[in-house]
């Protein structure tokens, strides 16, 4: 079991990917934008963060390289929808990001993910 | 791109719901929400009715910036609803979603108000799909 800390926007998106760790036996925490989630990173943190890349408060690709810089050894997942224009999961690799996962989120993708880490 | 020729969707390959061809996405996949949710129903349930709570404020907000010229705002929107759709399974909003962010994007003025309006009318069958399916599953016990 790990502590994972999620992140997006949509509190749709939020509930069902809770879920989807917590039937894998996770601790989850969520949080729905990245300011915030830096917060909570610095007080508690968790041993991965899963982060949408498009959000109106602060941008996902903002949230993984301040997570880069200041907590190098902690893996970031970030995750979108199709992309229309810039591909923001390949440049959000670029910036440091550990893997990424597209939306919606597949269950067995999902776990392939988590078992390669933990 | 129009909406039918993307593929990068689910097809649907039944006719669950009664409205829809084979080649088409379906109102609401909820088929495949369960599997997702590894056949936890509540959590279905409890992920449809943050749906209907939720996409309303959405939609309304995305209409008033449309109408108010607040094209980034409603790009946004479109985006946010696009991908609130598709972990809904709700897979004919979430495409119309993404053609509304496409020709916000493109500036698409042509093809915009067509698009909206299809939009609204895509809601409000995903709506009514939801709950007859909401209203099924609780009398099916």
């Amino acid at each position: 079991m790990a502590k994972i800390l999620i992140i997006d926007d949509d509190s749709i998106t939020l509930m069902k990917l809770k879920a989807m760790l917590e039937q894998a036996n996770h601790e989850v925490v969520s949080i729905n934008d990245g300011i915030h989630a830096m917060n909570a990173i610095s007080e508690n943190i968790p041993e991965m963060v899963i982060t949408d890349i498009i959000m109106p408060e602060q941008e996902g690709i903002d949230t993984v390289m301040q997570i880069v810089e200041n907590y190098p050894d902690l893996p970031v997942v970030t995750m979108s929808g199709d992309q229309l224009g810039i591909n923001f999961l390949e440049l959000s690799k670029s910036l440091g990001a550990s893997a990424t996962l597209r939306k919606p989120i597949d269950k067995d993708e999902l776990h392939k993910l988590l078992n390669e880490f933990f | 791109m129009h909406p039918g020729n993307n593929h990068s969707l689910p097809i649907t390959s039944s006719t669950a719901e009664g409205s829809e061809t084979p080649t088409q996405p379906m109102y609401l996949d909820y088929e495949h929400l369960v599997a997702d949710m590894s056949g936890d129903i509540q959590i279905t349930e409890d992920i449809l009715a943050l749906f209907l709570a939720d996409m309303p404020k959405l939609i309304k907000l995305l209409n008033y910036n449309h109408f108010q010229g607040e094209t980034e705002k409603a790009k946004n929107l479109a985006h946010k609803i696009k991908g609130a759709a598709l972990n809904t399974r709700a897979n004919k909003l979430s495409e119309q979603a993404r053609f509304v962010e496409e020709c916000y994007m493109k500036q698409d003025a042509r093809h915009i108000e067509d698009a909206m309006e299809k939009l609204n009318s895509i809601y409000e069958t995903t709506i009514k799909h939801i709950k007859t399916k909401l209203q099924k599953v609780n009398y099916n016990g």
